[in-house]
């Protein structure tokens, strides 16, 4: 039984250190825009279908892809800004919501014409890899996974609080109006925080085609469990989005080791998550 | 004046338009005009909360818990699917006021999160209850009204012409007031002493009622509810667009959206089976950026410049 359950904390926390980087463009986009990006998870979708296609066609294995997926989706990611996000910068949330959703559509179509329906995989070597820690076992490639998640993650934070860019995307994100008056360009900062959001994507992607099957529908679905994040940590907040996202991966490891076929109950939690914050504490645990 | 005389006789010509069709036409095409008709429900229900500003991203959950409300309450009480519009809304309508409650007293994007949320995990759990559900494998009713298909027009109809009516109520109510009052600014909205969230949840209550009641006719009509059909995005993606490209807040305009892309839907998946969604996302944000009044709001602009005079002028 203990064994079960350190399989099971280690599993979550593989899991959450994951959603972590899933969760952190959508974040970064809400905190310097005021924009909740509902295409976030199908851009993830997009650079996982660039991995397999750069393993299937060009046999680059996807972590040596990362870079190049990870410049690929910053473009696209100025892109995007220019199409879904610019033109309702300062329109009502409806607006907002129906322009970035009718992205993810169109996102998520346009891979179904692609790629079609079919589940792809990445094939690793070294996803076969299984680490033996006493009781617990580890797979390599979810290993692999969580320490670029986690470097990403934290590599990024620190960008925003070390360098001039950062600085200017935290003074933004604060007051647009007060940081235009110290002389930030305003707009800049905005096609440039939406290019790393997607870049961040991009690296997200990468992992997906690590360790998952992926078809044109998994942007939906992590779209969800970012929100499910954002939420139970307080939008905006990075400390709160680290501890949500280790929450949540926890949520979903107990319940799929306890319960039988748990697994598949996975955008149940996340509902529930988002209910009962809603219901309790409405602004996140460690919201603004 | 003249517009409104000539409007009233457009209205006419497709009521009776409405009432001929299966009478005169073949089996294929009543069934187009019921798909249709129950996208009007639908594109309806969705406007109905949209007038308070709140969008649903997850409109297919209420249609789903309609038709499954219908399914089981069939299975396992023996209720006529016959009931099932009734047996769907009335479901459907408490399930809006738990979640409204809770999910609607915040402003921003909160609420739709919440919607996209609700209709994941309502495919999920209906898949994962399977002692209850039959999971995957969906349930089989009886077909409403014996599977008459004229008959199934004419209650798919009367659904439809009592959301119509029921819109109109609103606003002869003064109700919408309310409601508009919310969406253009919730905070003068609370000083001028209308509760935001009371009218909000009023109006997901509705939207529910509506979308409920589309789901119990869809049980009947198709005889099978399959978790992946009534909870698909597609139905969510739907309720949306229709509306919005017909041009929200108003009667006519979430009717005209769905009759038009409902059509449009109907060429395309012929030659475009997998693609076809494309042209929904396309739709949502052209509209978003190019007609925020949908078709009506284009064809009001038109009319009021030029349109009528163009006309008498032969021009």
């Amino acid at each position: 039984m203990l064994n079960l359950v350190l399989q099971v904390l280690l599993n979550g926390i593989l899991l959450g250190g994951f959603y972590a980087l899933v969760t952190l463009g959508l974040n970064l986009i809400f905190g310097v825009m005021d924009i909740t990006n509902f295409a976030h998870g199908d851009l993830i979708m997009l650079a996982a279908y660039f991995s397999f296609w750069a393993a299937k066609l060009f046999r680059i294995d996807p972590v040596v892809f990362i870079p190049i997926n990870a410049a690929i989706m910053f473009v696209i990611g100025l892109i995007f800004y220019r199409v879904a996000l610019k033109p309702v910068l300062r329109a009502p949330a409806y607006n907002q919501i129906a322009l970035t959703f009718g992205f993810s559509v169109f996102l998520q179509s346009l891979a179904l014409v692609l790629w079609t329906s079919d589940m792809r995989q990445v094939e690793v070597p070294y996803a076969s890899i299984v680490f033996q820690i006493g009781p617990i076992s580890v797979g390599l490639g979810k290993l692999i996974a969580f320490g670029i998640a986690i470097g990403f993650t934290l590599g990024f934070l620190l960008f925003l609080e070390r360098t001039k860019l950062g600085g200017a995307m935290r003074s933004v994100s604060q007051d647009s109006m007060a940081a235009s008056l110290m002389g930030i360009d305003v707009s800049k900062v905005y096609l440039i925080t939406s290019g790393i959001a997607s870049m961040l994507a991009g690296v997200a992607g990468s992992l997906v085609t690590l360790n998952l099957y992926i078809d044109p529908f998994i942007g939906g679905d992590l779209t969800l469990k970012a929100f499910g994040v954002v939420i139970l940590g307080g939008m905006g907040s990075y400390l709160g989005m680290i501890i949500a996202s280790i929450t949540l991966g926890l949520a979903e490891a107990l319940v799929g080791a306890f319960l039988p076929l748990g697994g598949s109950l996975a955008p149940g939690i996340a509902f529930a998550v988002i209910v009962a914050v809603l219901a309790i504490k409405p602004t996140g645990f460690f919201g603004k | 004046m003249q517009q409104r005389t000539e409007f009233r006789i457009v209205i006419y010509l497709l009521a009776i338009l409405a009432i001929a069709i299966p009478l005169v036409s073949g089996e294929y095409i009543t069934r187009v005009a019921i798909g249709s008709l129950r996208y009007v429900v639908l594109a309806i229900s969705f406007d109905i909360l949209a007038r308070t500003g709140d969008l649903s991203v997850g409109h297919a959950a209420l249609f789903g818990i309609g038709a499954y409300a219908a399914a089981l309450f069939n299975v396992y009480l023996k209720v006529p699917t016959e009931l099932g519009p009734l047996v769907g809304g009335l479901t459907a309508l408490p399930v809006a006021v738990a979640l409204g409650f809770i999910t609607l007293r915040m402003k921003g994007a909160y609420f739709s999160i919440a919607t996209l949320a609700f209709a994941e995990a309502m495919r999920v759990l209906f898949l994962y209850a399977r002692g209850i559900t039959f999971g995957a494998m969906g349930i089989g009713v009886p077909p409403i009204f014996g599977g008459n298909v004229t008959v199934d027009y004419y209650t798919i109809l009367g659904i439809a012409l009592a959301s119509i009516l029921l819109v109109i109520l609103l606003e002869r109510m003064g109700i919408n007031y309310a409601f508009s009052a919310i969406r253009e600014n919730e905070d003068a909205a609370s000083v001028l002493g209308i509760n935001p969230t009371k009218y909000k949840v009023l109006a997901f209550s509705l939207s529910a009622l509506l979308a409920g009641a589309a789901g119990g006719f869809d049980a009947g009509y198709i005889t099978y509810v399959y978790p992946y059909e009534v909870f698909s995005i597609t139905i969510s993606v739907a309720a949306m667009i229709m509306p919005i490209f017909g041009g929200l807040y108003t009667i006519e305009g979430p009717i005209i959206g769905a009759l038009v892309i409902y059509g449009v839907e109907e060429v395309l998946r012929g030659w475009m089976p997998f693609g076809y969604t494309l042209v929904y996302g396309l739709t949502l944000i052209i509209s978003i950026l190019y007609l925020p009044k949908g078709i009506i709001g284009l064809i009001k602009e038109i009319e009021g410049k030029t349109w009528l005079e163009n006309l008498k002028r032969g021009t």
